[in-house]
Order: structure tokens, then sequence, then C-alpha cells
């Protein structure tokens, strides 16, 4: 993904304005009233599009930016100020070396998983935050839906960005000619 | 990403100082959550500062967003329109019989009030607000509320729908108020169990019916009894609806809510002024709130609690001023 990762010109501005937007966005459909469904069923699309950000488009979305919007996440969405931010930082710092270590046209699965992973790495770093610091965290298996169900919205986000939008798309093989 | 991922030695030192920026932030962060579960309230205003320079774009953000989900729901709706007729039908003739209850009740309530010359709570009002937003998130079971202090809303007050509480406040800023749901894991509210007269901890355990802890004698207390507030440690007003006790699937007594908390729109926020009372020769001197600003704004729009026998004492235009606790002398 080298042409996400030193993006030029207009593109590249559009894909640093594009990330800040798109979280702002995704936090605001997380935090509207819209549906019964419980919280533990639906899917964090804050987590969707900073995973897909710091994999596909990782100088799209600088460390200070990714904490700002953390924080105002945690302000945001009412859960344990500070740890929440604290977690995603840290996770998609994780995906950040990844994608630096990982050559460019990576396979799919292989991203998904990691997105997957890093989720369930926050959630967990979270729940062990409260747990230390005795307060009453949910159970693990009230937790899991929430993981499952945002592993399953990863790829529906990661297409839309990538198809609809445009964004963080992996170089295709210089042909010879 | 090899780019990203180079080795020169030209970038060798941005990811030492990235390193260390890291390392900065994440104890910078671990710190404000050390802050945050201490209750230190400077945290919770910072956090309901950002809510409040936020609170308009969220709203404008959910209101289209609201508009779908409407529209979805409404098509459901006209889908089940036949089966919803028959089920209306069926509770018209149910509540046509609690009517009669109710008003039977009613009556009955005047005159024993009459006959014992009941005090009424001196200040009960209480502020509508709309909610602009869910929690979002599995940790937390908290909804924003587009009322703030500006309104008269005070930290802890007492949140309700149109049939039973829904939860307290727990962070407020100028224009939102974050209100904590009853069925929270961090929820505790003593409650009274009618007709028994049981008292019990209503503890949310992140379902929808939260339990009953510290029961009283639980054989005296039977599926269906009455959940209302107790009012014990005088942040809530007594006798507000809660819900009716149920037999959890583990076996425990739960509250089946009143409240549906899958389907809040708009809620009352309660402003409660518990009744002065005089304990000692040096109680004279109170320490509370202020008295009602006869300036403030009248926000109260009636009876706070129709479900609640509580609502006979409410004053609805007993608008507060909110403002800092201080002594004063009573009159």
């Amino acid at each position: 993904m080298s042409g996400a990762a030193r993006p030029a010109g207009l593109a590249g501005l559009a894909a640093a304005f594009a990330f800040p937007a798109l979280a702002l966005l995704a936090l605001a459909v997380q935090l509207a009233p819209l549906a019964e469904t419980p919280p533990a069923l639906t899917p964090d699309l804050f987590w969707c599009v900073l995973a897909y950000f710091t994999l596909r488009a990782p100088r799209a979305a600088p460390l200070g930016m990714v904490a700002v919007l953390c924080i105002l996440r945690d302000a945001l969405l009412g859960g344990p100020f500070g740890a929440g931010a604290l977690s995603f930082v840290l996770a998609s710092e994780l995906l950040r070396r990844r994608a630096a270590l990982a050559p460019a046209p990576r396979p799919l699965w292989s991203d998904w998983a990691w997105c997957a992973l890093g989720f369930a790495a926050a959630t967990a770093l979270q729940w062990a935050l409260l747990l230390v610091s005795f307060a009453r965290p949910p159970s693990p298996a009230a937790l899991a839906p929430h993981v499952l169900v945002t592993a399953l919205a990863l790829p529906v986000v990661a297409a839309l960005l990538r198809y609809a939008l445009r964004l963080g798309a992996s170089p295709r093989p210089e042909r010879s000619t | 990403m090899p780019q990203d991922g180079g080795r020169d030695g030209a970038e060798r030192p941005a990811r030492a100082l990235r390193r260390i920026l890291l390392a900065a932030l994440s104890l910078a962060l671990l710190a404000t959550f050390a802050l945050w579960r201490i209750d230190n309230p400077r945290v919770e205003r910072v956090r309901m500062t950002i809510v409040d320079a936020l609170h308009p774009a969220v709203e404008t953000a959910a209101r289209p967003l609201g508009f779908v989900a409407e529209m979805a729901a409404d098509f459901e709706n006209f889908a089940n329109v036949y089966e919803q007729n028959e089920e209306l039908r069926r509770e018209i003739q149910r509540l046509a019989a609690w009517r009669a209850a109710a008003q039977r009740l009613e009556q009955e309530n005047a005159r024993l009030r009459a006959l014992n010359n009941v005090r009424l709570p001196p200040s009960l009002g209480f502020v509508t607000g709309e909610v602009i937003a869910d929690s979002g998130g599995p940790f937390l079971q908290t909804g924003l509320v587009n009322v703030g202090w500006r309104d008269g809303v005070q930290d802890g007050a007492a949140v309700m729908d149109g049939a039973g509480l829904a939860g307290r406040v727990v962070g407020l800023g100028r224009r939102a108020a974050r209100m904590l749901h009853v069925t929270d894991h961090s929820s505790r509210i003593p409650v009274l169990i009618r007709p028994s007269g049981r008292r019990a901890i209503l503890s949310g355990d992140g379902g929808r019916a939260p339990r009953l802890d510290f029961l009283e004698d639980p054989d005296g207390v039977r599926p269906g009894d009455a959940v209302v507030t107790s009012g014990d440690g005088d942040v809530f007003p007594p006798e507000l609806a809660v819900g009716a006790v149920a037999l959890g699937a583990d076996g425990l007594p739960r509250a089946r809510l009143a409240a549906d908390l899958e389907r809040l729109e708009f809620v009352r926020v309660i402003r409660y002024r518990p009744d002065t009372a005089i304990e000692r020769p040096g109680g004279l001197v109170r320490h509370g709130p202020p008295p009602p600003d006869p300036d403030a704004p009248e926000t109260g729009e009636g009876d706070p609690d129709a479900s609640g026998p509580g609502a006979g004492g409410s004053d609805a235009s007993g608008a507060e001023a909110p403002a800092e606790p201080r002594a004063e002398v009573l009159r």
C-alpha cells in the first residue's frame, strides 16, 4: 500500500481530511439513538474506521489526531474515560506497526484478523483496567457479542471506504513495459 | 507498506521521538483514567465541556439518522398493523379496569392524606429533555440528554420516562447532561416494595431487569409487587415508580422496569430538594442548595410522576437556579 502510505497531492489531502471526518461520522452514527439494539450488539464503527486508516493509510491518521479523536470518543460515548482512548491508541499503534512491517499488497483476511484482534485486545485492556481499579466491568460473556459484531462490521466498513470512497487502495504491482 | 516501515538512519530519531510521545500519551491517559475512577470532578467537568461543545453537532447528525430509523420502524409497524390493532384492543380493555382502580385509589389516597395531615414535598419539579445520544458501547449504559445546569438540572437527579425511573444524572454540562441507566453495572438505587414495605437496593447488572439486592425478608415479596424509590439518602424523591418485582431466570428477585430504556426519546429530569428537617437546636443553619430563584425561567410542565403517589406534591413551577450549595439561616 505504498500509494496510500505516501499519499500524494490532492489524494493525500483528501485522505488526511477524510479520516477525522469519517471517524466523527462513525461516532455520530454510534451515538444516535437509532434502534432498540442493546449496546453489546452495536458494532464499534469508530474502531472500524480507525483500524482501516491505520492499516491502509497510516500517514492520514497520525498519532496525535488518533489520540484526540479517541479522547472525543471517550467523552461522547460515556465509557471509562481515558481507558478507552488508551486502549484504542495502543491497538492502533499495533496495527500501524503491522502495516509498517508487512509488505503492501497484504491478504485481506490477515488485515481483517489483525483488526479484529486489535479490537479484542483493546476491549480486554479496558476490562482489565476497570477490574484492577475495583470497578464492576461487564462479564466477558457480555462483551463477546460486541467484539464479534464489530469484527463482522469491519469488512463492510472497509469495503465501503475502499470501493465507495476509494480510500486506502492497495498499490497495483508495476508492469514492465 | 514498505515505505512506512523504512529503516533509514534518518527515520530513527523520528521513531524514537514517536515512542517517547506514545509513552507520554499512554501515561497521561492512564492518569486521566485513574482520576476518573476516583471521581475527580475536574475530569467529569472536562468530559461534559467536550459534550457541551459537540452537543449541537451530535444533535444535528442524529436527526437525519433518527428520521431513517423512524421510517424503518414505521414500515415495520405498517407490516404488523393488524396484530397491533388486536393487541391495542386487548390493552384498552385491561387499562379500563386499571383506570377504575386508579381512580378509586386516588380518592382513597386523598382521604388518607387529609386524615394524616401529610406534609407534601416542598419542591419537586422537572424539566423535560430529549435523549440525543446513546452510550454506543457495552462498558457503561448511559445516554445524553439535551438539558443541563442552565435548565436547573442537578447532579444525581432522577431521570424518568413517561412510565418510570430510567436513571440518574452522572455528568452535568451547561446544555447537556449524561444519564446513567438503572441497568448499568454501577447503578445502585434504594427502593421500597409495595405493599409489603420491604426495602432493597436496585442493582444494575447490564441486563434488562436489575437485581433487588439486600432484600429484607424475600418471602414477604411476591412477583408483581410494585417497586418504588424509597427516598433514602435524600438523592431521589420517594415513591417514584420503578417497576414490578419479577423472579429472574437465576432465581434472584429482580425488578421488571416500568421505563422502556430501549425506546427512550423524551425524559423528565426531576428537580428535587428534600424537605427541610430541623433535627437539633443548631439545625437552624441549613446546609443545602439555596431556595428557588423567583427570576429563574419556568420550565416545569406538570406532574413529574403521574404514576407515583409522589406526584401529589409536585410543584411544577418550582424552578431552581443552579448554584453552589451554601449555608444559610432559615427564617
